[in-house]
């Protein structure tokens, strides 16, 4: 099966949510999503428009609709989704194998990233906003006979928050979803807990226009970069980018736990660990804008 | 891990990578302009870092432990050591280079465990793998079709 065989067709049956709400406000529910792509025919050409399965669903083209790749923390496997799509397509190129994922009809993917036997995607649901969808890959190498893919939700916030700008997973199963001037943490274990940590942004009205994070290897840090431009001046000399850095583990014989990272926040290891580098001139943001 | 990667070239900071037992740090760009990717403890003073016939127009990255593995505007894939602070090309860069076709980029990156560096090629509609053995000069390099 080919990466563009694998974009979901046909109907999705209603999700099946079993929703609870924990303690920290995090919405946690647990959805089932039928995966039509179990049912879907190798298609004998995928060039060209939209093309007919032997069920009679029609495809769209894969390039058109999917944009936008990543491999996973392994590098075994590549997820691809456009924007504003509703579904993932995860094709591993050692068994030259995909695998389409989708999605509720609502939800627009804004990012997604596989590490640690999971899928984490960052949709934005339309009427409620940012939330966490996490899938368990290993369901996915090994499917069940009901080939219903198993879901956890996590609530992240409202649609009126900046859209989310990065996503990371460490080593450690901890994702971190960056907003812009905050970056959310969440263990991706049973627990669930949440830190959301501010960025300490130099004094005056910044916007945050891109950012980039990642877990080094070991899970032992954390670094976020972020490219800002003042509000006031919107001036192109004004585009900085910060880089902070702070340890996701404790002292040496103390397990890391979120709890740990809630006293790590950045403002106050950016005293050890703060990077500020200024980057772009002129030209660069006059590419960028362009 | 590389940043996810779109055909929109309106894109400023890209990746951002950090050697914990180094202190340093390796941030990209898709940009024109001249910087330093590597960054240091606030303070610390840095030498000129060495950089061989790369530009730092980087759309993607991934990083091996200290080597951050990327590819520059013109399908250069280089390795940057953060602890080193050096930046070289990987051994048969050039011949995938040449390898690929007017037009197509190299859109995501990442590195196996085993020291495989792959890439994703995309022009137009057209979708390739890109797998190298980078400690294998012997093992040839696939350029394999994933989209037509």
């Amino acid at each position: 099966m080919r990466l563009s065989d694998a974009v979901p067709t046909g109907e999705r049956s209603p999700p099946r949510a079993d929703t609870t709400w924990l303690a920290k406000g995090i919405k946690r529910s647990t959805t089932w999503i039928r995966n039509p792509f179990r049912q879907c025919r190798r298609r004998s050409s995928i060039s060209g428009s939209a093309s007919q399965t032997s069920q009679g669903t029609a495809h769209p083209v894969l390039p058109d609709a999917m944009y936008l790749f990543r491999f996973s923390s392994s590098a075994k496997a590549i997820l691809s989704w456009g924007k504003n799509e509703n579904f993932i397509v995860r094709y591993k190129p050692d068994e030259d194998d995909g695998e389409g994922i989708p999605l509720r009809a609502k939800d627009s993917i804004c990012d997604a990233a596989e590490g640690q036997g999971r899928i984490v995607m960052v949709v934005h649901r339309k009427g409620e906003g940012f939330t966490l969808l996490v899938v368990n890959t290993a369901q996915l190498d090994h499917p069940p006979h009901n080939e219903n893919i198993n879901m956890t939700e996590i609530f992240l916030g409202d649609s009126g928050g900046p859209p989310p700008l990065c996503l990371a997973i460490s080593a450690t199963s901890v994702a971190a979803i960056g907003f812009g001037t905050t970056v959310v943490l969440i263990s991706l274990n049973e627990a669930q807990e949440r830190l959301d940590v501010i960025i300490p942004l130099p004094p005056g009205d910044w916007d945050p226009r891109f950012q980039a994070s990642s877990f080094s290897a070991d899970g032992e840090s954390f670094v976020v970069s972020t490219q800002i431009r003042s509000r006031t001046s919107a001036s192109a000399y004004d585009d900085q980018v910060l880089t902070f850095v702070w340890p996701a583990r404790g002292p040496p014989g103390q397990q890391p736990t979120m709890a740990r990272l809630s006293y790590c926040q950045m403002p106050t290891v950016s005293l050890v660990f703060l990077f500020w580098y200024r980057c772009l001139g002129l030209t660069a943001i006059r590419t960028i804008s362009a | 891990m590389s940043r996810p990667d779109s055909n929109q070239n309106n894109i400023g900071l890209t990746t951002a990578h950090h050697h914990p037992q180094s202190q340093s740090a390796f941030v990209t760009g898709l940009t024109s302009s001249n910087y330093n990717p590597f960054l240091v403890r606030l303070g610390t003073q840095l030498s000129p870092p060495f950089m061989s016939r790369t530009n730092l127009q980087i759309r993607c990255a991934a990083a091996l432990n200290e080597i951050v593995y990327f590819v520059d505007s013109n399908n250069r894939i280089s390795a940057a050591d953060m602890v080193d602070r050096r930046i070289t090309p990987i051994p048969r860069s050039e011949q995938v280079q040449n390898d690929l076709k007017r037009g197509e980029q190299i859109m995501a990156v990442g590195v196996t465990e085993q020291r495989h560096f792959r890439g994703l090629c995309k022009r137009g509609q057209q979708l390739r793998f890109l797998d190298i053995a980078l400690d294998n000069l012997a093992e040839p390099i696939i350029l394999r079709e994933i989209v037509n």
